[in-house]
């Protein structure tokens, strides 16, 4: 076989090759170097597209309507309040059933850095056979993160059968984590929780009614997160959209004015050497009122 | 259930994304998509049918765009006026807004053809749906869909390079 010619080699990585033809390149690329690293740096260039064209997804403040974050006053509504005093013990159940479990399409973000990663480290590596069904996968995880979104966008719809129907996003709130970290005189709500390789990233709503956000990074992924930089630096994008299309685009604080500035504390837990950032538009002191709340929650 | 019903549930979200990546505007990709729904309902067969929706979809806007290009031109006004109006609240939206604009310019420099493949292909169509969709041998796709890719992470990484130049010599 002379050598695949680069359409060739990506219509194999995208799976479009007759079995014939696959066994065909395969049988070549195994004893070829050149091919070897066509075929590494198509699998680079393929999942760097795709990561270009996904945050395309990510307009902030665009015309395109991101998704929306949960509305911040749904839990004050009478409604709720009525709803959550019935729904605490089917939430808590909930909660320990799903703890576990990860919110759908979140795990999403990491996977075209991952892909990205592997073929960058190791243009030389051997080739793998593998490599369209890892194409596959990563579609499938894909297209599961687009349905989440889908559905995440519903509520935000349908305001009227929210209010009518509350109790079900209670559970969703619980199965986030407990939706208000209750005590100790310091009202906490988890608005959300995302998770990558690299971080525990998660909204809360804040005493003054804006958001904060406090990520946690490990001191393992500070590591790989400085590895996927420098590989970010090569292939592009630094952040990856489905991640970014998670979050609120810009905390609804517009209508709390004055709009407070924006702050940010850190730290590191001495036993964990995790590292941990907490910022939004509060004051400090709030800022160091909230650690002080989710430290005092963790013993 | 009725075909048209069917086909909308199975293809808008896909149609929708597609169009909004395309066009950079939701609302305007929603309409296309609509539009798309209505000629399939006045379509007695339809063979492929994913192909078939994301030709139409795709020369719906060919047309709309070629007949009214002024407000394209007014829609991405908006959206930069929109853009400069959001207040940041964080390094990493504003860090993403700049990713995003870079992948549209990035995108936008492909050819037709290319781009249009490209999209299609981040949908999941199969090879043989991008050749029906955009008239393509299908033995070329491969090739088509080769060259956007390198062109794409090339002018991407290139306006990416020319941004921070700039911060560069901004920052000096």
């Amino acid at each position: 076989m002379q050598h695949p010619d680069e359409g060739m080699i990506h219509a194999w990585l995208d799976g479009e090759l007759s079995p014939e033809e696959s066994a065909a390149l395969e049988a070549h690329a195994a004893q070829c170097e050149q091919c070897t690293a066509a075929i590494a740096e198509a699998r680079g260039l393929i999942a760097a597209s795709s990561r270009i064209v996904s945050s395309l997804d990510a307009v902030p403040g665009g015309v395109i309507p991101a998704v929306k974050p949960a509305k911040r006053m749904w839990y004050s509504s009478a409604q709720f309040r009525a709803a959550a005093a019935v729904a605490v013990v089917a939430g808590a159940s909930l909660l320990v059933m799903r703890s576990g479990s990860q919110k759908a399409g979140m795990p999403v973000a990491t996977k075209p850095q991952a892909a990205v990663a592997t073929t960058k480290i190791a243009p030389s590596q051997a080739v793998q056979a593998a490599a369209p069904r890892a194409q596959a996968a990563q579609r499938a995880v894909a297209e599961q993160d687009f349905s989440g979104k889908r559905v995440a966008g519903v509520p935000a719809r349908g305001e009227a059968a929210k209010a009518a129907e509350p109790a079900p996003m209670v559970a969703d709130a619980m199965s986030l984590r407990s939706a208000t970290v209750a005590g100790a005189g310091v009202d906490l709500k988890v608005i959300r929780t995302d998770t990558t390789a690299t971080a525990v990233r998660t909204v809360y709503q804040s005493l003054s009614g804006g958001q904060v956000i406090l990520v946690e990074e490990s001191p393992a992924a500070l590591m790989s997160k400085a590895m996927a930089q420098t590989m970010e630096r090569r292939v592009g994008a630094a952040q990856s959209a489905p991640f970014a299309s998670n979050l609120p685009a810009a905390p609804a604080v517009a209508d709390t004015s004055p709009v407070a500035a924006y702050h940010s504390i850190s730290w590191v837990d001495p036993v964990t050497r995790h590292r941990y950032s907490l910022s939004g538009r509060v004051t400090v002191e709030e800022l160091e009122a909230i650690k002080a709340r989710l430290l005092q929650e963790k013993r | 259930m009725s075909d048209v019903e069917r086909l909308f549930r199975t293809y808008n979200a896909q149609l929708v994304r597609y169009l909004t990546r395309r066009l950079g505007d939701r609302d305007w990709a929603e309409e296309v998509a609509q539009e798309t729904f209505v000629r399939a309902l006045r379509q007695d067969t339809i063979v492929n049918e994913r192909a078939w929706l994301f030709a139409v979809a795709t020369n719906l806007v060919r047309d709309e765009a070629r007949k009214d290009a002024r407000r394209r031109r007014h829609l991405s006004l908006l959206a930069e006026e929109e853009r400069d109006n959001v207040v940041e609240s964080e390094q990493t939206s504003l860090e993403r807004a700049q990713e995003a604009a870079l992948a549209r310019k990035a995108i936008d420099a492909l050819a037709e053809r290319d781009r249009l493949a490209l999209l299609m292909r981040e949908e999941g169509l199969d090879y043989s749906e991008i050749a029906e969709a955009l008239e393509l041998s299908p033995g070329s796709v491969g090739t088509t869909l080769s060259r956007a890719r390198r062109r794409l992470v090339e002018s991407y990484e290139e306006l990416q390079r020319d941004r921070e130049a700039r911060e560069k010599n901004a920052a000096s």
